[in-house]
């Protein structure tokens, strides 16, 4: 526990100060104030970003409507997965193939492209088996960078919204998501995991013969880049099975701790804009205490039980040891539980076996996917929870009697629809697509525990894709064509259904005015308002979610303690 | 039209970062950006950090891998917490071991998988266990394996603190030299 506990100061010494900076820089660029001389660093990507502009034919002044923004990002967004699509069709006549002859199955592409594009990134594929190098290192980071850019574009989109008047260009802003934050930070995070081990090149393969004259093959490749794009862009796809537990993804304690901070900036830095735009930093303080507390609280439970071990082994062994299963040496347990931990809110990469971990932790990971506000997915995560910041603003109008608002902006009808919608929407596509898969395919065993085991495997899978997360409990043997088309297209619908929401939500606000006055209802920067929000995020999930939990992963502990 | 051409540009950037960060990375790190390779006697014997399949009771053995320490698939077995396989497998781990090693007992760490399959490294504990073995089949005595030992073990949180590990590809070649010398 005091390695916990040390883990923890690291990060945040590490994490606040640093979003702190990355969120006034995504304050400043994205907001382009006219009436604010503009910084050198903003001269040199303006000058950067009109030759692109230019070539797209782009006018970076002109508005956008709610509705053409959306149409802007969901059309692009099929495109270039239209260019994947052919391109990981025909993997095996392009070059660069590394070896790999393998022709994918419709489904499969389906599956693969849905979940990228989307940011959810789940793994149904091997990609030392089915991807030839081009589709790995080549499509697979294309489709991360444009999903995230896509994903901050809402993000940002929403925020603008609730704090400014102002709406934004569709375009606009993924181009600048893209050459003012990933595409700098990530080449950046490259060269430092990089200079801690990870390789990084266009080589292929290396083979050779170990001490005791075996033959072994290393696959290799711009592994680093794609390490840093993974986890910037919180997508978590992996580019060898294992993800962020093979040891060429992440190499030592150190780059475990660097991965955990590039997973979780983002979305840090996105919560201190919000604070810098309502000119306001207290606001960011507040929320981003509530969710930094929640998430130290899922550190220290994971954390506890992977400590204690595993009862069963270690009464059968008569041992006492912490639970080492499935889990790398060089990251030790700590490290690999706070990761869990971070990931199964965040992003989806796994540096340890998620099926070897207690099952109260499936239960805090179903429990985070269908929150989705405890940071979230990119950009999407920062919507969520201005989503719950909304229900409370409302909840709080309506017991003092008041006109409900939020930072000076009214709530009316048709943003608690649109909000609501994006409430519903997550557990209707999980909860009808667990009865149907259960209809169609149930667990044939005779063994109570397989039966359980087998639903959470299930809601869990369906949970990911639905909150765009892409862990899951791996044992599921899920590269079926009924998975991949199903879960393609509940990725996909997850993912355009609640981004129109959020973008239309994010318009309708930002078209009212904003009312400042000296005595307003009620105080949002406040400690109570930050309990009332935990509160009304939790409840809101256990409401939906809790018969479906206790029925899973937590009557797996019932019954075995 | 403009949404191709914003997927053109997207295009272009990603082969500028892919191409310019192995540029990079190859000039200012490059032993790193290949794979952190081995060598001896001018050629590759392996990469610091990819685990090795061990056979040889001479040599200190790496953890059990769901592919033997090929690299071409990495991953693991993905047993449930509570499921009967993976207790069952784990308790003939912990005998094999046993037999193996002149009944001295293994940590959890050496006789469990790891989620990549590749470990490199082991608990300095893990390490302690195989001593009796290797020093009864190859005469080196006990306390010069142990010096061995503690010459290689690292602590894990940072390098700095916390239980000691070992990455075993880099034990067994010092090992290996220990041998040439004594034979």
């Amino acid at each position: 526990m005091i390695e916990l506990t040390i883990f923890i100061i690291l990060l945040l010494l590490v994490l606040i100060p640093s979003s702190y900076v990355l969120g006034k820089y995504i304050s400043i660029h994205f907001l382009d104030d006219p009436l604010q001389k503009k910084t050198k660093l903003q001269m040199f990507f303006d000058k950067v970003e009109q030759p692109i502009y230019k070539f797209c034919n782009i006018n970076p002044y002109k508005q956008m409507n709610g509705f053409d923004y959306f149409m802007a990002l969901f059309s692009s967004n099929i495109l270039i997965s239209a260019f994947s699509f052919i391109v990981l069709y025909f993997q095996n006549k392009l070059p660069y193939t590394g070896g790999i002859k393998w022709q994918l199955d419709i489904p499969l592409i389906l599956h693969i492209l849905s979940s990228l594009i989307t940011n959810t990134c789940q793994t149904h594929h091997i990609p030392e088996l089915h991807l030839t190098h081009l589709s790995n290192y080549f499509i697979m980071p294309l489709l991360m960078f444009y999903s995230s850019a896509s994903g901050i574009a809402t993000g940002i989109v929403v925020m603008r919204g609730v704090t400014l008047s102002k709406i934004g260009n569709a375009y606009v802003d993924v181009i600048k998501a893209m050459t003012r934050i990933l595409f700098p930070l990530s080449f950046l995070l490259c060269l430092i995991f990089v200079a801690l081990g990870t390789p990084n090149t266009f080589k292929t393969s290396i083979t050779y013969e170990t001490l005791e004259n075996i033959k072994q093959t290393i696959i290799i490749g711009p592994i680093a880049a794609f390490e840093a794009i993974k986890l910037l862009g919180e997508n978590g796809l992996s580019c060898l099975n294992a993800n962020s537990a093979h040891p060429f993804e992440n190499p030592s304690y150190l780059s475990n701790f660097v991965q955990l901070v590039s997973i979780l900036i983002v979305p840090f830095a996105l919560i201190f804009t919000i604070g810098f735009w309502l000119k306001n930093l207290k606001q960011a303080i507040v929320i981003l205490s509530v969710l930094v507390i929640v998430l130290i609280f899922e550190f220290t439970a994971v954390t506890y039980f992977e400590l204690k071990g595993n009862p069963l082994i270690n009464s059968a062994l008569n041992l006492t040891s912490p639970n080492w299963v499935g889990k790398e040496t060089r990251l030790g347990i700590v490290g690999s539980s706070v990761f869990e931990a971070a990931v199964s809110n965040v992003s989806g990469s796994a540096n340890a076996a998620l099926e070897s971990f207690h099952p109260i932790i499936n239960a805090f990971g179903l429990f985070n996917l269908s929150n989705q506000s405890v940071f979230g997915v990119q950009g999407f995560g920062t919507v969520f929870t201005i989503n719950f910041i909304l229900y409370t603003a409302f909840f709080i109008g309506l017991m003092l009697g008041k006109t409900p608002e939020i930072f000076g902006k009214r709530i009316e009808k048709n943003e608690m629809i649109l909000s609501s919608i994006l409430l519903l929407l997550n557990p209707l596509l999980v909860l009808v697509g667990v009865i149907l898969t259960l209809i169609i395919y149930p667990d044939k065993s005779n063994n109570l525990y397989e039966h359980l085991h087998y639903y959470t495997q299930v809601f869990y899978e369906f949970a990911s894709g639905a909150a765009s997360n892409g862990s899951g409990l791996e044992s599921l043997n899920d590269n079926t064509p009924y998975w991949n088309l199903s879960l393609a297209t509940v990725m996909f619908l997850a993912r355009y259904g609640a981004m129109a929401s959020m973008i239309l939500m994010g318009a309708s606000l930002a078209l009212k005015p904003v009312r400042t006055s000296s005595h307003p209802a009620f105080k949002t920067d406040t400690a109570l308002f930050g309990f009332i929000f935990l509160f009304m995020s939790i409840m809101s999930t256990i409401l939906i979610y809790l018969p479906f939990i206790i029925l899973s992963p937590l009557a797996e502990v019932f019954m075995h303690g | 039209m403009t949404g191709i051409k914003v997927c053109m540009v997207t295009i272009l950037l990603t082969i500028i970062y892919l191409a310019s960060s192995v540029f990079f990375s190859t000039i200012v790190f490059n032993c790193n950006a290949n794979g952190s390779l081995i060598k001896s006697n001018n050629k590759i014997i392996g990469s610091k950090l990819i685990g090795q399949e061990f056979s040889n009771p001479l040599y200190f053995h790496n953890r059990p891998s769901l592919n033997n320490y090929k690299n071409n698939i990495s991953g693991n077995t993905n047993d449930a917490y509570y499921s009967k396989r993976l207790i069952e497998n784990i308790k003939t781990n912990h005998i094999n071991h046993k037999i193996k090693n002149f009944n001295s007992s293994p940590d959890l760490n050496l006789i469990s998988e790891s989620a990549s399959g590749l470990d490199p490294d082991i608990t300095y504990e893990g390490a302690i266990s195989q001593i009796e073995r290797i020093s009864k089949l190859s005469g080196v005595t006990k306390d010069d394996l142990i010096k061995l030992l503690n010459k290689k073990a690292k602590p894990l949180v940072f390098g700095i603190s916390g239980q000691k590990i070992i990455n075993v590809l880099e034990l067994n070649l010092e090992l290996k030299q220990l041998y040439a010398k004594t034979h």
